[in-house]
This record gives structure tokens, sequence and C-alpha cells, in this order.
């Protein structure tokens, strides 16, 4: 089988074909040795493993479960981990929000929260919304996570208020 | 450039078990991960200290939000510095059947390109590491025992059952698989996993014993009538040789006065199912044994460093070791998650055994989720009968009740649970007589341990709902009738122990009542029945002490040159923050947050040289009662941070003082004149100018004064208070082993304690089972759909005394997660025992529910926290009872929604449905 081609955080990467039913969180892990994306359930309930891909260039991030998507499956798409945002040593609002809301313990389900509010914030940046959705958004892009230490509540708070603090994103 | 793990942090001491010596060194994960980057551990930090005693955010919290390797699961051998950089990925099968001789793995099944490099069935290492502990049947003779070799002393059976044997329970290995690499693991896990037909058992069925792990609980109180001292109790007479024969006596006069009908006496039958801890990292780590070194190697994050490295090392001290060990090199993670399930875990034996049997290869074992709830421990399932008694002005008169808890194929801390369920069994109440009998007992199902509560979950829930029934049998108000029966200071528990603080329950019961949940319940219930729904509100109470009968705690503070302060712990922090709560304990007596904090250090005890030796011989300078314990979130705000506390005292009084009088000329200051103005030591009424903390870091370590203290505290009812002296200078601290590190030599000098003077705990106190509590209160408000069962938790308060808040976030947080965890355990975590459950290999997350955000009524959850008692300082851990009221507090809510009453736990849309058709 040929070669699979993609990106991790801007970078290229040349997958053999022979790896092309490895789950993409072991070949995170793994062959890149990014393991911030995490492994729990492997059958893509919970959420932990979540990374965020542009399938297409221009096209709007969206989630994705890395423990269950075969390397096959990523020619030509973008993949971002959790390792990729903070930039030039530069936390970003989302990051610096959790840590102020003291929104994880353990920190094993963060990345997964992280980068499906990341990917809420790349659509909100280009299409704002009315501030009464404002809610709603952050529940449809973080209700089917699991988090066992902390109970939601300071993961919804700290997505609501970094968002609420960026100017454009909530009309 | 890159610094050298090993080199750089190694702190190596010596440890001696079964008469055989090893070399231990601890390397915390964020060291390792420091040589990685290159960045130091205080800068890894970030910026998350505020003003003394206050943090911005977890010290933990930037390298955790930024995706770097704390876990061991983000390890491989190609991180480790020094190790080869292949490794060995370790597959361990586990028993599917506990009735039939186990007779091997049918390989073929395996392709041949992917067969494993070592195969280690149970005969294979049965004379090389495990005997099973001698243990009796229910006719107390004494089981089979056949190999005969020391093992750790946590073990009850094989490590991995022998072929031709039956396994002892459910998830016990059968064999371990080691492979050569990743996609020969991929591919035989591929064909085997589900597989039924891998395991072979021979078609001979026999039953195992079924029998209680000792010791049994068996609480029986009868308090005197005029508040004298008790009649009969635990407390007084636990210690009589005739205890058991008298308090059945006094049991069957308590069933005879219950049954007399002179009170109304209630009953209930409760089952609580068991409860995967389902923290999110599955259990992982590295091994490596280092043949040149006599080394093993061990990457791992568990709550239970130090018994851990105990049985690692008991397993090669026999006379006949797998492999020659003389040191043990152990990186200790951050946990992905713990609540109790890593504590005493045997994961780390499971990886030591691999590495041992690898020819010299790095190993990695690294559970999946189906093998976690195959293999992790479990919350125990419980049985529970309970009567209650209550006379015609709502006073709660007797208390009989009975529980037995599942403890599983292998004891970890089952006894203990179910002692601890005994005092919870009380309540928050004072009930004059009580007979209370709790056990654990060995079966077949995976192993239960010390899951989050500790018993009380289970405790808390049968009395609390009982209560409630009594109320609306009586027609009374529930939070009334809680009123009349409540603790006091100076009251004592059902074990006879007295409460020797201010329990703040009242508090507790009037704010709840005052609350708008409970307030406007039924203007709620009229807005839920306009859409179809039945809408009901519980209260539930509960005070789920902390801490074990008596603990042991170990705290380390150092200053360095440049003034900046160093924590050490032997704890762990599975995310509950205790490194966070520890790095701003130093601020009390120091006025500074430390900048590093080293956790999971197994290696700070052992300096002290102390022992455990015999009872109660606090004569003896050099003697404890409890070392050092395993890591529970419970633990932190009150025991360590009392270590901290005082390991700070410790370096204030001789060495910070003793630096500031040099630097002021001044060698009459005494300790009450100084104080911390930003940041700097002032002398207080004294013109004298301030210093700052690298002045006093600068003149500490020129001048050769003393740079840091090690403390052992103990607790039991009272901290010990002991007399040292130090550079011939006299104090009174509250701890009882110390030793000082000067400057300038390298080696610490141990202070022992004045052996005639000092506070010590009474040795009645070591039969009062606990003396500190974190009560707790929850109001839950909840619609059930009548014609589905759906039960929707709407709205949730928690009244909480956590005594002094450290850091409100962490605080709130742990409250948060407990509700969520509580409400998961009453309405959707369930898992049956034996075949059909996790047993089989085949249970993850799509059929095990744990409560999403929209469970736990993520917009309209409350917390309120309690002010302090006056002059109160001390802080209360609550990770555990944050969550003991709320299950009952459903139970109770679902009882006003809909008039049925269901103690099987969880409670399931089909059980309500069930129940409310009889009940039609």
């Amino acid at each position: 089988m040929s070669n699979i081609h993609f990106s991790v955080n801007g970078n290229p990467v040349i997958a053999s074909g022979d790896n092309a039913d490895l789950p993409l969180v072991d070949y995170l892990q793994e062959d890149l040795d990014l393991t911030g994306t995490k492994f729990c359930c492997g059958i893509g309930v919970c959420r932990a493993c979540t990374v965020s891909v542009r399938r297409q260039p221009g096209a709007p991030l969206e989630p994705m479960i890395a423990c269950s998507t075969p390397l096959s499956s990523l020619e030509g798409v973008e993949v971002h981990t959790i390792e990729g945002v903070e930039k030039n040593g530069k936390l970003h609002p989302l990051q610096i929000a959790f840590l102020e809301h003291f929104s994880f313990q353990c920190g094993y389900c963060t990345s997964g929260f992280l980068m499906a509010a990341i990917t809420l914030w790349d659509r909100l940046l280009d299409n704002p919304i009315p501030r009464s959705d404002l809610d709603r958004v952050i529940d449809d892009a973080l209700k089917d996570h699991i988090c066992r230490c902390t109970g939601y509540i300071r993961y919804y708070e700290a997505v609501k208020d970094a968002i609420l603090k960026q100017p454009g994103m909530v009309s | 450039m890159k610094k050298n793990a090993y080199s750089m942090t190694r702190r190596s001491f010596i440890k001696t078990v079964a008469g055989v010596s090893f070399t231990v060194n601890i390397i915390p994960v964020t060291q390792l991960l420091a040589d990685e980057t290159d960045v130091l551990t205080s800068s890894m930090t970030g910026n998350w200290s505020k003003s003394p005693g206050k943090a911005r955010y977890r010290i933990d919290g930037l390298v955790k939000v930024t995706g770097q390797k704390v876990f061991a699961r983000d390890y491989h051998s190609w991180n480790m510095p020094d190790w080869p950089k292949t490794e060995n990925p370790v597959m361990i099968i586990r028993a599917t059947d506990v009735e039939n001789p186990f007779m091997g793995l049918d390989l073929s099944l395996i392709p041949e390109s992917s067969q494993p490099i070592e195969i280690l069935y149970g005969d294979r290492v049965a004379n090389k590491i495990l005997r099973p502990n001698m243990t009796s049947d229910e006719d107390n003779q004494t089981l089979d025992q056949d190999i005969e070799v020391e093992r750790p002393n946590s073990l009850t059976w094989s490590f991995i059952v022998p072929k031709g044997k039956q396994a002892n329970f459910y998830g016990q290995p059968v064999a371990f698989l080691i492979f050569a690499d990743r996609r020969a693991y991929r591919t035989a896990n591929n064909a085997i996993q589900f597989n039924s037909d891998f395991q072979v058992y021979e078609d001979n069925p026999r039953r195992n014993p079924v029998f209680p792990f000792q010791p049994l609980t068996n609480y029986v109180r009868i308090a005197s009538p005029n508040g004298e001292e008790d009649i009969f109790s635990y407390v007084k007479n636990g210690g009589d040789d005739s205890y058991d024969d008298v308090a059945s006596v006094y049991r069957s006069q308590i069933e005879y006065e219950m049954a007399s009908g002179r009170w109304k006496t209630y009953q209930a039958s409760c089952s609580m199912q068991a409860m995967d801890p389902m923290f999110m990292e599955p259990e992982s780590g590295l091994g490596w044994y280092d043949e040149t070194n006599k080394a093993l190697n061990l990457v791992v994050g568990t709550q239970s460093p130090d018994p851990d490295v105990d049985d690692v090392l008991e397993m090669f001290s026999g006379p006949n070791p797998i492999v020659d060990v003389k040191t043990i090199n152990l990186v200790s993670c951050y946990p992905g998650g713990g609540f109790g399930g890593r504590d005493r875990s045997v994961f780390t034996l499971n990886l030591a055994i691999a590495a041992a049997y690898a020819q010299g290869n790095p190993v990695r074992l690294a559970y999946d989720r189906f093998e976690q709830f195959q293999a992790g421990l479990k919350r125990h399932p419980c049985q529970l009968e309970e009567s209650l008694s209550v006379d015609a002005n709502g006073k709660l008169q007797a208390l009989d009740i009975s529980m037995s808890f599942d403890g599983g194929g292998r004891e970890n801390l089952s006894p203990w649970v179910a002692q601890l369920a005994g005092l919870c069994a009380g309540g928050s109440y004072i009930i004059q007589k009580a007979a209370i009998s709790s056990n654990a007992r060995y079966t077949p199902n995976i192993s239960s341990g010390s899951q989050r509560g500790f018993g009380g979950p289970q405790a808390f829930f049968a009395i609390e709902t009982l209560l409630d029934d009594i109320a609306k049998d009586n027609d009374w108000d529930p939070i009334e009738l809680r009123k009349k029966n409540i603790l006091y200071e100076g009251d004592k528990t059902v074990v006879g122990g007295p409460i020797t603080e201010k329990l703040q329950l009242s508090e507790i019961l009037d704010t709840s009542e005052k609350h708008a949940i409970w307030q406007n319940r039924d203007e709620d219930r009229q807005y839920w029945r306009e859409k179809g729904l039945l809408y009901g509100v519980g209260f539930a109470m509960s005070m789920q002490a902390y801490g074990t009968s008596g603990d042991g705690l170990i705290g380390y503070v150092e200053i360095d040159e440049q003034g900046q302060l160093i924590v050490k712990t032997n704890a762990v922090d599975m995310g509950n923050g205790s490194a966070t709560t520890l790095a701003v304990t130093t601020a009390e007596y120091l006025g500074h947050n430390a900048s590093t904090i080293d956790m999971g250090n197994p290696d700070l005890y052992p300096v002290l040289d102390m022992t455990t030796t015999g009872n109660d011989d606090w004569q003896d300078p050099a003697w404890t009662a409890n070392g050092v314990g395993s890591s529970s979130a419970c633990l932190t705000a009150f025991h360590q941070v009392h270590a901290i506390d005082q390991a700070s005292k410790v370096l204030l009084d001789t060495g910070v003082i003793p630096a500031a009088r040099k630097i002021w000329d001044r060698s009459d200051i005494q300790s009450s004149q100084i104080t911390w103005i930003d940041g700097s030591v002032k002398a207080k009424n004294l013109n004298l100018p301030s210093i700052s903390m690298k002045e006093i870091g600068e003149e500490i370590h020129r001048s050769g004064g003393v740079k840091a203290a090690l403390v052992h505290a103990y607790f039991q009812e009272i901290w010990v208070k002991a007399d040292f002296t130090v550079n011939s200078e006299h104090f009174r601290w509250e701890i009882d082993g110390l030793a000082v590190y000067n400057a300038k030599i390298a080696e610490p000098e141990i202070i022992r304690r004045h052996a005639k003077t000092g506070t010590y705990p009474s040795k009645v106190s070591s039969r009062y089972s606990r003396t500190t509590y974190a009560p707790c209160g929850n109001v839950i408000g909840l619609t059930v759909d009548p014609r589905s069962g759906d039960t929707v938790v709407r709205k949730s308060l928690s009244v909480l005394n956590a005594g002094k808040i450290i850091t409100e976030g962490l605080v709130s947080g742990q409250s948060q997660g407990g509700v969520a965890m509580a409400i998961g355990y009453s309405l959707l975590e369930d898992m049956p025992p034996g075949l059909g459950g996790p047993a089989d290999g085949d249970w993850n997350l799509n059929r095990y529910f744990v409560p999403l955000s929209r469970d736990v009524a993520v917009y309209d959850q409350e917390l309120i926290t309690l002010e302090p008692v006056e002059n109160n300082k001390t802080s209360k851990g609550i990770a555990e009872a944050v969550m003991c009221s709320v299950a009952p507090a459903i139970s109770n809510a679902i009882f006003d929604a809909t008039s049925v009453r269901f103690r099987d736990l969880p409670i399931t849309a089909e059980k309500i449905r069930k129940g409310m058709a009889i009940n039609e």
C-alpha cells in the first residue's frame, strides 16, 4: 500500500502504507513522540484522544477521535494536537482559562477538552454567534467528553470565559 | 546541554527486606521531563504562584495543559536516558473461568510471525516469587498451600495461576506474554482478544471456598442513659479478651429491645453494586532489568510508591529470585486519576515480574480499557440489612446493621473498608444503642479496593434513606428529624469514640433547609408536572471521616542558596491538587510558596531511621506508631499539610531565624518577634532592616546553617508533640521524628525527640476508629419520567464543612467531581459480578456509563462551604466527603417524586419503571 501523506501541527509527515490500519493516537505517540493526545477507552467514547483536523485547505477545523481513526483515512489532512497549541512560548487563551479556572485535576482528559474547545474557537473566529447561543455551542462541543475528576463545570466556565474575553466571537 | 536524569536527581537510600539490602533511587517524573527539555523543574510550573499561601493555578497545571510527558503512559524506552531503545510489549492473560483447572493457552490462534518471545505460566514463576498467605475457610480449616517461597504480603493467592490449578478469582493472571515489538503485539491482540477459545480449561468444576477477610468488624455500644461513661462499647471494652462474647450478649439485648415494640422500628435492605474508578489513564508503565548494574528500572504512576517498592523488593529478596537485583530506580509519575484504584494495585508487581523475565530488554505494560475493567480494583459491592428505632419524639434510639462487602479475590484494603463502614453506619447522629456487624469477604470476583469513600457511600446510604422513611411515615420534616439527632462536640460515635471538634451539622441543616431547592420544591414540582415529569427533592447528610485511625506523615522543606523553597513529600498527586496545596503551605511560616515540589518520594522516611516494632513505645525516641502510608486525596489538607507546615516551622526556627540573627547581629531575637512582610523577614517593633529570602538563603549556605528539615508527624486523635534540641536550642514541635540538613555537610543529622517529655496519643484512642470528619449535606432536585423511568438531576446543592479553605478552585473542583461520580454511582454505573461483567474482558465505556456533563446539572450545581469555626486554622480532607451523601439524597428525591423507595443501586430507568408499576 502506498504511503500516507498528512501534516501534524504544520509539519508534513509520511506514514508507511504498512501502518494504514494503525490508529492515529498510536502513531502520534509512538512514531512522532507526541504523547499529549491521550489513550483512554480506545473505542471512541470518552473523547480523551480528540485532535483537531482540517480535512481540506481552507475547510473549518473539526474534532477527530484519534483512537478510532486509522492512518489510511488521513491522506491530505491537517492534524493539530495539544503540542501545537502554544505558539512561540505563548499559551492560547483557552489554556490560560483552563489553568485559571482549575478546570482539570489529573489532567488526562485535558488535551481532548482543549482540542474540542480549540475547534470551537476556530469556528467562532470566522462565524461569531449571538451571546444567547453561547452555552449551547459550548455544550455541543464538550458534551461527549468524559472528565472523571472535576465534574465538567470548570471546563464549561473556562471555555465560556475565554470566548467572552476574546473580541469578535460573540455578538 | 542535556542533563542525565540519574546523575542529576539520584536520591539513594538503602532498604533492607528479609535480610537483603537494596539501593533504591527515586526520580520524580518532573525531573525526567526537565532532562528532556533542558528546562528546570521550577520554570516548568510557570507563573502558578500567587501571593504567599495562594495559587494562581495548579503547580502541575502548565505541564498538563501543554501536553508534556507527566504520565507513565507517555513514556517509552526510547525516552529514557541510558535505556536500550527498543521495548517489548507485555500482555497479561487473565482468568475467565474460576471453577475449572486452567490448562494453558491455545497459541495456535496467534500467527506464527507474531508469537510471543516469552510465555510466563504460573508453574514457571511459582517457585521464584510467590506464596499465598496462610488462610482459612469458613470452618477455620487451613486452605491448601502448595508454594513455599516468600511473596509480597498484600497478595493472598498465586500471582499467576499454575497450569492444572483452578483460578482463585476473575482477573487473576494465567500467563504473561512478552512480544518482540508492537506489531507482533497488535497482531496477537487482534487474534485473541475477545476469543474465548484462547484460554483452555479442563471440564472439572469445583467451587472456590468463600470466607471473610480478617479482621471482622463488630461494634456494639450501649450508652449510659444519663450521659456518663458507656455501659459497653468498642472503645471501652474492645481491648478485653471477652469483648466479642459480651458484645454478642448486648447485641441480642439490643435486637430484643428493638423488636419489643417500645419504639417504632424501620428496616431497610440495600444492595450496592461494584463500581469501577474509571480513572482516565489505564494503568501503564515501563520496566527494564539492567543486568550489568543489577538494577531494576521502573516507570509507574501509583498512589502507593512506598508499599509498591516494598512489595517489589520482597519479590526479589527470596532465596531463589528471578534475577539478581541490587538496585531499584523508580520514576514516579503523576497518575492519570486514582480514586483509590491505584492504591496497592498489583500493577507495579506485574511490571517488575515482566521486566525480570524479559532477557534484559525494556518492557512496556499498558492496559487498554478492556483490561483495566477486567483487572483494576473496584469499589466494594455491598449487601446490607439495617434496622433503626425511633421514639415518639423523633429521637433515634437503636441501630442494628449487618454489612457484607464483596472483597473479590485479592485482599487489598477490604477489611479496613468494612471497618470504616461500621463507623459510618451511625451516620451523623447520636444513637444510644448500636449493634454493627461488618465484614469483607473473599469471593471469586474482581478484586475490590479502597475506592473513594472507603465504605462510607454504602453505610451512609442506608441510614440516610431510612431516616426519610421514618420522616415520611410519621409525617415529620426530614431535616427537622435530623436536627433532633445530630452529634455535637463531646458526644460519642457508635464506636464510643469522642467527637472532638465542632462538626457544624446544624449549620449544614439550616443552610440546606433555607436553600431555594428545598424551599421551592412544591413550585418546582408543579413546573415539571406541567411538562409531564415527576419532580422530587431529597436531602441527605454525611460526616465522612478522613485519614485512618493512625497516620504517619513525612515532610521536607529546604531553602536553597537563592532563597527558593523546595518541598519534598512521599505523597502522590492523583490530580487532587496536593502538589499545589503543599507548595503553598510553606507560606505560613516561611513567607513564601515553594518554587519546586517533589512528590512520591519513598526515600524520605528511611532517612529518619525510625522503628514501628512493638506497641505504644513512645518512650523510645526512635519509635513511631506508623511510618508512612499510601496517598489518598483526603489525606492532603489536614495531614500532609501538617507535615509540611511543621517542617517549615522547624526550618524557620533552626535555619531562618539563626541566619537573620547573624545578619542583624542580634542574637537575642526570638521566634515570636519574627514576621514576614512582602516576602521579607522583619523583626516586630524593632528598627532593623528587612531581610530578603535570598539574603537568608545566602547566609545559611555561606555559614553552614540548617538549610532543610525533614519531619515525621503522627496523628491519632491528636498530633504528637515532642521536644527537640537543635544546635543547643530547645524547641517543641508537633512532630515525632526529625532530621536537619546542614548546608555544609552532606549527610543529614537525625535529631531524636526527648524521651521523657511530649504529648502522645492515649492507648484507648487507637480504638476510636476516627476523630476527624468532613461533614457534608446534599440537596438534590431531580425529575423522573413516569413512562421511561429516566431520571435527570436538575439541581444540586452541597453544603460542606471543609474547615479552612486553602485553594478554593481545588476544593470546589473536588466537590463537583465528587457529585458527578456519586451521580454515576446512584443512577448509571453498573457491572454485574462474575461472567457477564467486566471479568469477561470485553467491557468498556460503551456499556459502562459514567456521567457526562448532561447528567450532573452543570448549570445548576452549587457548593456552599461553611465559614470555619472561630480560631480553626485547620483544613479538612474532603475528597471522599463530597460524594457520601449524594446517593441517599438521590434515592430520597426519587422517593419524593415517585413514592417508591429504591435501595438497589444503581437506580436505573428499568428499576424505576418496574418499581412504579408494582406500586400502582
